[in-house]
């Protein structure tokens, strides 16, 4: 009964993927080798095919899609700010042929820097075999550096796509110590 | 403040917070710096709570790899926060105990 109400719950589409998973898990246990609908929930999934209008009440086609990559993302728990992201599978077969120039024209338009931003370092850097392109700016308030603000851009030359953006960036107010200063 | 003020304010008050004798004045930058309201002084990671900001001298001390950092406040000249190296934290622990 719970088990019901739960593959009823949610969108339409969320419970064709939940119908589709549960198809899934039923024909691996009778093929012999079974596997575990949230499980496989981990690597597929149903969603609308690219292109195609959702509208209420219509008939919706749905693709299967299939997991490409881990993605991560840090969000701020109060603004909902992103704090950063990586996606794995654009860090692979990095090499060092996209122009600097280029690469620093890249990271700006992927981190958009305030107006108070710096420039820090920019340049191919090498780790765990692999070479990419780091930008990094800091944060500099009337000449004075914000302790531990900065951006940090990667990017793979040879795809000529950003991988992963790191933003530690606060608003800093000084102001008048608290009585215990 | 300026930088040499901020150094000489480290400086003086490097003894009290256990900065060794030996470490030489390596390093000092003005910064704007994020401090936890209520927070002990000497501190690696300090408690959540509230925060707010300073326009600060950060005064390092430095003997090799190991170092001390005083920040010293730019209004005030008092020291609002202590970091040191985590081998830094081991050695001064070992003489102390020693």
């Amino acid at each position: 009964m719970a088990d019901q109400q739960a593959t009823h719950a949610g969108s339409p589409i969320e419970r064709a993927n939940a119908w589709y998973l549960a198809f899934l898990e039923r024909e691996s246990i009778a093929a012999g080798r079974p596997a575990n609908a949230s499980e496989l929930g981990e690597h597929l999934r149903l969603g609308p095919l690219a292109g195609v209008n959702v509208a209420d009440g219509a008939p919706v086609s749905l693709g299967v899609y299939s997991r490409l990559s881990a993605c991560s993302i840090r969000l701020n728990a109060t603004t909902g700010d992103t704090i950063s992201w990586y996606l794995d599978f654009l860090a692979i077969g990095c090499d060092a042929s996209m122009p600097p120039g280029d690469a620093v024209e890249l990271a700006t338009q992927v981190a958009v820097p305030p107006a108070d931003a710096v420039l820090e370092e920019s340049g191919y850097d090498n780790m765990a075999g692999r070479s990419f392109f780091r930008v990094r700016w800091k944060h500099m308030l009337e000449g004075i550096p914000v302790e531990g603000d900065y951006i940090e851009v990667l990017i793979n030359g040879k795809l000529r796509k950003a991988f992963s953006l790191s933003k530690v960036w606060r608003d800093p107010r000084v102001g008048a110590p608290p009585l215990s200063l | 403040m300026n930088a040499r003020e901020a150094v000489a304010a480290a400086e003086t008050a490097a003894p009290e917070f256990g900065v060794p004798a030996h470490y030489e004045t390596r390093d000092v930058e003005l910064r704007i710096v994020e401090l936890v309201a209520g927070a002990p002084i000497v501190d690696q990671l300090p408690p959540p709570g509230p925060v707010f900001d300073r326009k600060a001298w950060v005064v390092q001390f430095a003997s090799g790899i190991l170092w001390v950092e005083l920040t010293v406040d730019d209004d005030t000249a008092r020291i609002v926060r202590v970091r040191r190296s985590r081998s830094a934290v081991q050695s001064i622990e070992a003489q102390q105990h020693g």
